[in-house]
């Protein structure tokens, strides 16, 4: 769940952010007369044997000869959460204009509905519960329905899309995606069922390839004050924190857990000790769970002593980095932090480093516990599949929204959506999907923002090539060359699914361990709770099921390996 | 038969008359049933392993699964425990004092202080629980003047925010601070009803202003008092979970988590509706009970009852 989260942030992160823009908002029209030419989908129904006319009928729509469809002005309802970032440009997703190329290319009318930022997950809820459904739910599903999609299938909420899977409905989504069995694996399920179609795909391709987008940021002028080193080890870390201290800094190291917590999404200090916060992949493929672990303990008695020397910050609690850590960094009052870069160019470089580069933070290396040990296998790492637009069965129109979905990876579809060749981009030159922005940095900003902010939907085979023009500030790209060297096998991966009966079983469990873990490591970080009680604190997890648990993600594992 | 007809011709009669009022009492009628009536159809799903998709009437029935499962919750007791305190330690503290501050403030001679007092001790009523939490927790986070003064005194290293043992303090006393005011409008009226007649008859008889307060002003508002009191009965196993959620942390759940908190966590985050809504229900019964409970003693006692 927590990882599901973290990924989701980040994919939501990326999306947002920006540092460049395109002009001109082209009122490029595409041709979406059909009548052109003959069109494939009439030859296709043409050709369609008996057999699968029984489970789909002929697609409906006609492609011209690039292959984008007419879908003859229908109307699809889509619900879909908006950033934080994102709410501070559009108030609505048709506001931008990647959006608004793709309804005039496509001949379709979007109706988006947002959640209300931060309650995306109630909002989710309440919305499946009103019965009231949109045709496309975009993303979601997949975290917050209990079982994720599979069960979201199981229960009728998603619409099975295999009945359309063919040249027919899916050229481009069969060409690109599923005739690719490295791809393919990624957009089915355990039973072969394609639940993905829409989502897009990061490679591991290019430099920036799996990218760590979070990790641990110092103060440039207090390390330099401090005449330490950049810290490889927890000694070093410790002898640094205390060294701030000493110079007079509030709050040496800036935690923050209300909310998300990226200290620990990073793992930052934790891999030291190889271990994570949750499940983790040992070298020999076990799933252990780390939170009862030695090592866990080892971890937990260092932070305790960190937080009883008033190294770490002590309200970290309640406080959340945007709104608590942020300004104590920017008055003087905190020395290091862990952060996603985004939010680093977002929120600190304007207001601070803008006018006060001292101010500026250096990216470090994850701790080690001794010099030379191998670096962490936690490391965050942004690639896989992101996203899950769902199907609902109660579309008005699954064909169209099939049609949709589909046309998104037909590459001149994507090149719609970015605007005018030559002028808002170039044709990369790593795929056929890739695209160079072209930056005009005099433009106004919130230009730049509404053209480039539809990740979600451009760009569906990502191959990184366009990481270097979103990340172009130099810390960040010195923390990629930093961060990526370590490695994230240690972290179990995502879009494992799991049968009714084990989503039973982490449904009735899972919660009630995540409460107790967290109030727990956070009351011996603290030392409300002595750590000679760790033991106790084991058996009582041991009791609550985690062995079950456990075996499900293995098992879970074991398949998604096999797939 | 005919007296069938005489009872129809009066209601009529009488309909025609006030339809003035039957009207203005349509929207609140129409208000319970839509929102707290028609609403109970729904807690069958306590009974069922409930799917959206199949929607309330269709999904199966699973008997009592969903209770069992609450009771052998690892979280049960804790749960049960925080609620009931939390409950019990309002009705001590919190139920009393706006009684209290309106029979000082009906003391206050002079009119102008009297109304600068209401309208500063109303304000708070008037502002968002969210900022008012944000307050709280700046104010007994570590830098918080309230934590200094306690840790100045006291020595505590752990600020007040993060300490269980200081919750159920810091969730009541900001709750009097809150709804002092405006809760006391209440007892003013009721204390503005007493005949100042009799007042005048006590001075005669030589009466002590504590004496008038003891004799006169308390009996007068009793049956207000015990009303009141029947009705933060009836909700003492409902402590509102939005507060607690603003609040909390996990370094506090040991004191602060509540059965409406859970239900939120349970039901909403977790869409595992069938199971809150069994606890949501479990809840209500013995609120219910209580409630009728109170209400028998009462009227037994004091004849002063809600039915």
């Amino acid at each position: 769940m927590k990882k599901h989260f973290a990924k989701i942030l980040s994919a939501i992160l990326l999306s947002g952010m920006v540092s460049g823009m395109i002009v001109g908002c082209g009122n490029e029209s595409v041709s979406d007369s059909g009548s052109d030419g003959e069109s494939s989908a009439a030859v296709l129904s043409g050709s369609t044997s008996e057999e699968e006319e029984k489970t789909a009928s002929a697609c409906p729509f006609e492609r011209d000869e690039l292959g984008i469809p007419d879908l003859q002005g229908e109307t699809i309802k889509i619900w879909m959460p908006l950033t934080g970032q994102e709410i501070k440009w559009i108030s609505n997703y048709s506001e931008y204009a990647t959006i608004q190329h793709l309804q005039e290319a496509l001949n379709v009318n979007f109706e988006f509905t947002h959640a209300p930022v931060g309650q995306e997950k109630d909002s989710f809820s309440i919305m499946l519960n009103s019965g009231n459904w949109p045709d496309i739910i975009w993303t979601g599903t997949e975290s917050y329905y209990p079982g994720g999609l599979d069960m979201a299938m199981a229960d009728g909420v998603m619409m099975s899309v295999d009945e359309y899977i063919g040249d027919d409905f899916t050229p481009n989504f069969k060409r690109v995606i599923l005739d690719d069995e490295g791809r393919r694996k990624l957009f089915v399920n355990d039973n072969g069922q394609v639940v993905r179609m829409g989502a897009r795909l990061i490679t591991t391709d290019g430099e920036f390839g799996a990218s760590c987008y979070v990790g641990p940021l110092i103060r440039k002028d207090y390390l330099e004050q401090s005449g330490l080193d950049k810290p490889v080890t927890i000694a070093d870390w410790y002898e640094m924190l205390t060294k701030f201290k000493e110079m007079g800094i509030e709050i040496p190291y800036g935690w923050s857990s209300k909310g998300w917590d990226v200290t620990e999404s990073s793992n930052t200090f934790v891999s030291a000790y190889g271990v994570n916060h949750t499940y983790m992949v040992t070298e020999d493929g076990k799933v252990v769970y780390s939170p009862i672990t030695d090592a866990y303990k080892d971890y937990l008695t260092e932070m305790n002593k960190w937080y009883s020397e008033g190294l770490i910050n002590p309200d970290f609690a309640n406080q959340t980095n945007t709104d608590n850590i942020y300004p104590m960094l920017a008055s003087d009052k905190i020395g290091a932090l862990s952060e996603h870069l985004a939010n680093y160019v977002q929120i600190y470089y304007p207001p601070v480093v803008a006018s006060n580069p001292e101010k500026d933070l250096v990216p470090v290396q994850f701790p080690v516990l001794n010099e030379g040990d191998p670096l962490s296998r936690f490391r965050d790492a942004y690639y896989g599949v992101s996203g899950d637009p769902v199907i609902t069965t109660k579309a008005s129109n699954p064909e169209a929204c099939v049609v949709l979905l589909d046309s998104l990876y037909n590459p001149e579809v994507n090149y719609i959506m970015a605007g005018t060749e030559g002028v808002t981009y170039n044709r990369g030159t790593t795929g056929e999907f890739s695209v160079d922005p072209i930056w005009y940095p005099n433009d106004s900003e919130l230009d730049m923002r509404r053209q480039h902010s539809t990740l979600q939907w451009r760009e569906v085979i990502d191959d990184n090539s366009t990481v270097p023009f979103y990340y172009s500030y130099p810390t960040q790209q010195e923390a990629f060359s930093i961060w990526n060297q370590a490695t994230y096998d240690g972290n179990l991966p995502n879009g494992l699914t799991y049968t009714a009966e084990e989503n039973e079983l982490v449904a009735k469990y899972q919660t009630d361990i995540d409460t107790f873990v967290k109030e727990m490591k956070m009351k011996f970080m603290v030392g409300i709770e002595s750590l000679d009680n760790f033991d106790a604190y084991v058996e009582q997890v041991k009791s609550m099921h985690i062995d079950d648990l456990v075996a499900v993600k293995q098992a879970a594992l074991d398949r998604f390996n096999a797939r | 038969m005919k007296q069938k007809d005489k009872a129809r011709s009066r209601l009529l009669r009488d309909l025609h008359k006030n339809r003035a009022f039957y009207i203005m009492l349509i929207p609140i009628v129409l208000y319970y049933l839509i929102f707290c009536y028609w609403p109970m159809y729904g807690a069958t799903i306590a009974f069922k392993e409930f799917k959206p998709v199949l929607g309330i009437l269709d999904s199966p029935w699973v008997g009592m699964e969903y209770f069992e499962e609450f009771f052998h919750a690892y979280d049960f007791w804790k749960l049960i425990r925080n609620t009931l305190l939390i409950s019990f330690y309002s009705l001590i503290f919190a139920f009393p004092a706006p009684i209290l501050f309106a029979i000082l403030l009906n003391e206050v001679r002079s009119e102008r202080f009297k109304r600068s007092i209401q309208t500063i001790t109303y304000l708070p009523h008037f502002v968002s629980l969210v900022i008012i939490c944000g307050l709280i927790i700046q104010f007994t986070g570590t830098n918080g003047f309230i934590n200094k003064i306690y840790s100045a005194i006291t020595g505590s290293e752990l600020a007040l925010i993060n300490d269980a043992g200081a919750f159920r303090t810091i969730y009541i006393a900001s709750g009097i601070w809150q709804e002092l005011g405006f809760s006391s409008i209440l007892f003013l009226a009721a204390i503005s009803t007493i005949d100042v007649q009799l007042y005048e008859a006590a001075i005669i008889d030589g009466c002590s202003k504590f004496r008038q307060i003891w004799h006169i002003i308390i009996p007068g508002i009793m049956p207000t008092i015990i009303i009141m009191l029947i009705l933060q009965i009836g909700g003492i196993m409902s402590v509102g979970w939005e507060k607690v959620f603003l609040l909390y942390s996990p370094l506090t759940y040991e004191t602060a988590d509540v059965i409406s908190a859970y239900v939120y966590r349970k039901g909403i985050q977790d869409m595992n509706y069938s199971y809150s809504t069994a606890v949501g229900l479990f809840n209500s019964v013995i609120n219910f009970i209580l409630i009728v409970t109170a209400n028998a003693i009462s009227r037994r006692i004091s004849e002063t009852s809600l039915w």
